[in-house]
């Protein structure tokens, strides 16, 4: 009798993929929590020299030497009240007694979303655009002037950058296809 | 006549491989997008808006960036950060002292190759922000390119 072998069948072994995939899933977890997109940053970037060289002296400096004043409605306050501007400071400070100015009536709320800040943005930025456009009539006039913007101390730093913003160029365009029109490069700034 | 053996309907589990295919998908997204610089783009500090200034776009130089932010903390007293360490007013001449010592020590040359970079919150008095730039052209520190962060905003 001849044995028939009954071969034996080996069944491959299945590797568990369970394991796998509930790691997977950790991962997928942990990349969730940790993402954080965040937006890429617009700048202004200025060189200065240091404190340590000779200071400029006033025979130096071109005239006319235009500047900008910042000031809050109290020594501490925080929010922006008078914008100011001359053509040609005479020397290098104080701020002559009777500039150009606008004044802003309203006052922000506490939230940013309050009405009352919305207005009193609203009223800044219009009051920016019409500095803006006072430069833009003044640098036809020049070549490359250094145009000195003084800042109280107390006042908050976005004022500060809207000024840059509004002395520094213009936007012209639609949104997709714009450009910006430099209206002066060189700017200085001095806490007072 | 054989009896029908009922077939077994047991539903069949369904395929799950698309699935595991597109958390595959997620997980390579994920990774892709991961951002370390928790400190450096500090997310507590809200820039001040503006319009004009733009974005660098790929950067690709080799300048060395020193990033400071700048907010104020509840009790109204400004605190300034330098990867995630803090400081206060006084101690900034200092640190602004021994970065400049350190970087020109490695070799930099700190008026082309060092750029100080201040994320200012909006709401933070302006003379607070500005201070870092006076820390920084202080006698012994000695920087001379500061660059000011904004959000872009658009009209």
């Amino acid at each position: 009798m001849v044995k028939e072998r009954k071969k034996k069948k080996v069944e491959p072994t299945e590797l568990d993929m369970t394991s796998m995939i509930d790691i997977v899933f950790m991962l997928l977890i942990f990349f969730i929590l940790t993402f954080n997109p965040t937006k890429p940053e617009a700048n202004f970037t200025l060189s200065l020299p240091s404190a340590g060289s000779p200071p400029e002296s006033v025979e130096d400096l071109p005239e006319p030497l235009p500047a900008v004043r910042l000031k809050s409605s109290s020594k501490s306050g925080s929010f922006l009240k008078e914008i100011a501007m001359v053509e040609s400071m005479k020397g290098l400070s104080p701020f002559p007694g009777d500039p150009w100015k606008i004044t802003i009536t309203s006052e922000p709320g506490k939230n940013p979303k309050d009405p009352a800040t919305v207005a009193h943005e609203a009223e800044c930025q219009a009051a920016f655009d019409q500095l803006r456009e006072r430069m833009k009539k003044f640098k036809g006039k020049q070549k490359d002037p250094q145009i000195t913007i003084f800042c109280q101390e107390s006042l908050q730093y976005y004022y500060l950058i809207q000024a840059v913003s509004a002395i520094s160029g213009e936007k012209v365009g639609t949104e997709k296809d714009f450009d910006i029109l430099t209206i002066f490069q060189k700017i200085k700034f001095e806490p007072i | 006549m054989a009896k029908q053996k009922e077939r077994d309907t047991r539903p069949e589990a369904a395929d799950m491989t698309p699935m595991i295919d597109m958390t595959f998908m997620l997980i390579a997204f994920f990774m892709l997008l991961i951002n370390f610089n928790k400190n450096v783009n500090d997310q507590a500090v809200q820039v001040p808006p503006s319009t004009i200034a733009q974005p660098d776009g790929d950067i690709e130089d080799e300048i060395t960036r020193l990033v400071w932010n700048v907010k104020q903390d509840d009790d109204g007293i400004t605190e300034y950060a330098y990867r995630g360490k803090p400081f206060r007013k006084d101690q900034l001449v200092a640190q602004m002292e021994s970065l400049s010592a350190e970087l020109v020590a490695s070799g930099l040359v700190l008026d082309k190759d060092v750029l100080i970079v201040i994320r200012g919150d909006r709401s933070a008095p302006f003379g607070d922000v500005f201070e870092i730039v006076e820390a920084g052209r202080s006698r012994n520190a000695k920087f001379y390119n500061f660059q000011f962060n904004t959000q872009q905003k658009i009209d």
